[in-house]
């Protein structure tokens, strides 16, 4: 049986938007986590692109099978998130958004400018070790564990932060270590999302992980609200299908993006889905 | 080759500290890391372009006014943005926030409407003339630009520390509600602080426009990485700190191109920015106000 | 009867403001210890300093024979030491019970793979949590609105609540900053009932509060400041005839008048 032209492209269109949504979910869930201590990275974006960029070079450099390629995809984001967030996040907030919005810029000049990334032309010829059932059933297992994290005493201390850090202090929450664990297991989860959209996608390039991702995925999180972890994966499903419906949008998609951040700082303090989880465990 | 880097690190730091003027002037007074500063830095550039090349101005004409319409700019999207949040004491990652998207849509939009491709201004505007002072070689493009910085940093200087207006923006720097108390209003001064802010950037998109003669929608973000490093460097919201930091971040940055990696060069600001704030994280002056959490 | 608490030679400068000044105070374990003094004289700094959220210029801390200056705020709630704020800061988004919950952060031992897999300890810590936090409830009296939004609570009730968290885990040494500010006459005999019960039950109280009443008719202990000194320290009875803080926190007029009525007083007895 041969497949017609125009639904094999229908269905490669198709199968692109499916990874994305699963993807973007993941980047959405990982500036949850940030966001839910009430601190804010703008280096969702980098992290992801160094897990996808190392998680390339472990297949393609290294001849590593995907079961192991994946699990060490974490390891660059974190280290980088470790030496970004241990002195920044002893300060006030601004300087770990600053700090972050660095390491992007960095990164991308970086990935330009050394031959081991293939500069401008990216890496390409990735093989598809990655399918929906992975992206899906990682997303799926980290909306569960965040939502039961949520309800526990982990969640409580995170939304006492959030709210008020110096009462929270109070209470025993070590501020520092809540910190750190919020944005190491973010940078984790960027750069999960990173290595399973290089090995769906077959090319990666220094342009995908600069500083326009990393408004768009704050905007994921901010549209749909950060009262539970499905909120922000719904924003970013909205977020991903919205330029996709209406074509015409498409040229305007980043205006779009950056309006909704303004529009829901502004009158949407709680996302268009504001409920929050109940913080017990019974 | 000594002596040519040095003067090259010298025009470079100059660029960046007057970048990083209007920033960290922002951020002292109206405790606001305001995202939004890259593009009015474009916004001056753009106009400029739009006034020699559509208008038949003079460079030199149309470098006051095109800072001052990248002022204007400034105050009004400081008047949407961010009245409302200052009124309700929200806290500064709302503002950061607020910032961060204005800043994508406006960029995004300049883009859709102007296309991302370098626009230069004409070769005749200034003049491409150089002196040789021993081996070293400066165009008088450089030294008109070196000047105007020099300038424009006096003149924020004075502005700040010898009128009237300076003494009250400065008392809303250090005691904002003390301020109010004392009569000073903040809403007017917040409009005067963004315009002063946004003519400096302007200024700097022009200015830098010129030295490099390549100008489009994004150079201002391009920008962005030094601006936070030498305002950080330079304590946040210290206008001396900053000068000093520029020239320092412009220095570094021409002495590792020429003599360990032009690769590396993109990364030296960000390097600087990791150890001082794993080293000296109040700047490394130490006089601006840590702001610990 | 031994000291939970010892400060000695506190100091803490702002920018060349000294707001507490090579200050010595002893709280006696089990007992009621008020902190007064004029506005201004240093008490919610000296607060901040014993809670930990402001490290001293210069000084010890001495929490039941252990040094505590140098520990972060949580290090210390870990250790017993509690506090409320002047102007309430309970968390108004949550429920009254989860507020009382958060404060039992410290009895917290299950790790987080125990969280997320749902495992037997952390189901019986999350029970006891709750049976924990009902029972500080209870305390209080606001057991019935365990489920309503913190935000919506009166403002007397919200001080309760405030009261019932930093009361959850049963610290040793519970910091009250200004309670009775705001309460009408009734209310401001129930947190008498209140802070007494909690004293029975073994915590220390230190309190910094300007209804006088309310202080002579609860505290055992006196610690008088004024511009980050302490000029008086002593039972409460003594405080009304001390001519050093008449002078300092009364002011001329007032204390013209108020040493009359404390001498009748005296008298009286």
């Amino acid at each position: 049986m041969t497949i017609p032209p125009w639904l094999d492209d229908f269905l490669w269109t198709y199968g692109n938007l499916v990874h994305a949504l699963g993807v973007n979910g993941l980047l959405a869930l990982s500036m949850y986590v940030v966001l839910a201590v009430g601190q804010l990275s703008l280096g969702q974006a980098a992290f992801m692109g160094l897990g996808a960029y190392s998680s390339v070079l472990m297949t393609q450099q290294l001849g590593l099978p995907f079961w192991a390629v994946l699990p060490l995809s974490v390891l660059a984001p974190v280290v980088f998130a470790l030496v970004i967030g241990l002195p920044t996040l002893r300060l006030s907030g601004v300087y770990l958004a600053i700090a972050t919005i660095g390491l992007g810029e960095v990164l991308r000049a970086v990935y330009l400018n050394v031959d081991l990334f293939g500069g401008a032309l990216g890496l390409s010829g990735i093989p598809e070790r990655a399918d929906n059932t992975m992206i899906y059933g990682l997303l799926l297992a980290a909306i569960l564990a965040l939502w039961l994290v949520g309800r526990s005493g982990i969640g409580r201390a995170m939304e006492a932060m959030r709210e008020d850090e110096t009462a929270a202090a109070v209470m025993g929450v070590n501020l520092l270590r809540y910190k750190m664990g919020a944005l190491v297991a973010s940078a984790a989860l960027a750069g999960l999302a990173g290595c399973l959209n290089a090995h769906v996608s077959s090319f990666i390039g220094p342009g995908e992980y600069g500083f326009e991702p990393a408004v768009t995925i704050l905007s994921y999180a901010l549209l749909g609200g950060i009262g539970t972890p499905i909120a922000s994966v719904v924003g970013a499903f909205i977020l991903t299908l919205l330029p996709e419906l209406l074509r015409e949008l498409s040229d305007l998609r980043l205006v779009l993006n950056g309006v909704i951040i303004v529009v829901a700082v502004l009158f949407l303090p709680g996302g268009v889905l504001p409920f929050r989880l109940r913080r017990r465990a019974a | 080759m000594l002596a040519q880097q040095l003067v090259n690190g010298v025009l470079l730091g100059a660029t960046y500290a007057l970048f990083a003027l209007g920033f960290t002037l922002m951020f002292g007074v109206l405790k606001v890391i305001n995202l939004t500063y890259g593009f009015y830095f474009s916004a001056g550039a753009l106009v400029a372009l739009w006034l020699v090349r559509t208008l038949g101005f003079g460079i030199w004409t149309a470098l006051p006014v095109a800072a001052m319409a990248a002022g204007l700019i400034a105050v009004v999207v400081d008047w949407l943005l961010l009245t409302r949040l200052r009124s309700a004491k929200a806290p500064e990652l709302a503002s950061l926030m607020v910032t961060l998207g204005a800043v994508l849509a406006l960029y995004s939009a300049l883009t859709a409407w102007l296309g991302s491709d370098i626009r230069r201004l004409p070769p005749d505007v200034i003049s491409g003339e150089a002196l040789q002072i021993g081996s070293v070689r400066v165009t008088l493009a450089q030294l008109l630009i070196l000047g105007a910085v020099a300038i424009l940093i006096a003149a924020l200087i004075w502005l700040l520390r010898g009128t009237k207006l300076g003494l009250a923006i400065r008392a809303m720097a250090d005691r904002p509600d003390a301020a109010e108390l004392m009569g000073i209003n903040t809403l007017r001064a917040a409009a005067i602080v963004s315009f002063i802010s946004g003519c400096l950037a302007g200024a700097g998109g022009v200015l830098i426009g010129l030295q490099r003669n390549a100008i489009q929608p994004y150079m201002g973000e391009e920008m962005m990485l030094r601006g936070f490093v030498v305002i950080i460097v330079g304590g946040l919201g210290d206008i001396r700190g900053a000068v000093i930091a520029g020239m320092l971040l412009g220095l570094l940055e021409v002495m590792t191109a020429g003599y360990v990696s032009s690769n590396l060069k993109e990364a030296v600001a960000f390097l600087v920015l990791v150890v001082v704030l794993w080293t000296r994280p109040s700047g490394l002056f130490g006089r601006a106000m840590t702001r610990r959490a | 009867m031994t000291n939970l608490l010892e400060v000695s030679g506190l100091t803490r400068k702002f920018a060349g403001l000294v707001a507490v000044d090579n200050l010595d105070m002893q709280v006696a374990a089990g007992g009621i210890h008020a902190v007064i003094g004029p506005n201004g004289a240093g008490k919610t700094t000296l607060f901040n300093l014993i809670s930990g959220l402001l490290p001293p210029t210069s000084g010890r801390i001495i929490l039941a024979g252990q040094d505590v200056t140098r520990l972060p705020a949580h290090r210390r709630a870990a250790l017993g030491v509690a506090r409320t704020f002047q102007n309430i800061r309970i968390f108004g988004a949550m429920t009254v019970l989860e507020n009382v919950l958060t404060g039992l952060h410290t009895t917290a031992r299950a790790t987080l793979p125990e969280v997320i897999f749902r495992l037997p300890r952390f189901r019986r810590q999350e029970r006891d949590a709750v049976a924990q936090a009902m029972a500080a409830l209870d305390l209080v009296g606001l057991r019935d609105q365990a489920n309503s939004r913190a935000a919506s609570l009166s403002y007397g009730d919200a001080r309760r609540l405030e009261i019932a968290r930093a009361m959850a885990a049963r610290p040793r040494l519970l910091l009250l900053d200004e309670p009775a500010a705001g309460l009408n006459p009734a209310e401001t005999t129930r947190l008498a009932d209140l802070v007494r019960t909690i004293r029975s039950a073994g915590t220390t109280v230190l309190l910094v509060e300007h209804d006088m009443g309310f202080v002579m008719d609860i505290s055992e202990d006196v610690t008088v400041l004024s511009f980050g000194r302490r000029i008086f320290g002593g039972p409460p009875l003594a405080v009304r005839q001390d001519p050093a803080v008449i002078e300092a926190y009364l002011g001329h007029k007032v204390a013209a008048k108020l040493a009359a009525g404390a001498t009748t007083g005296v008298r009286g007895a």
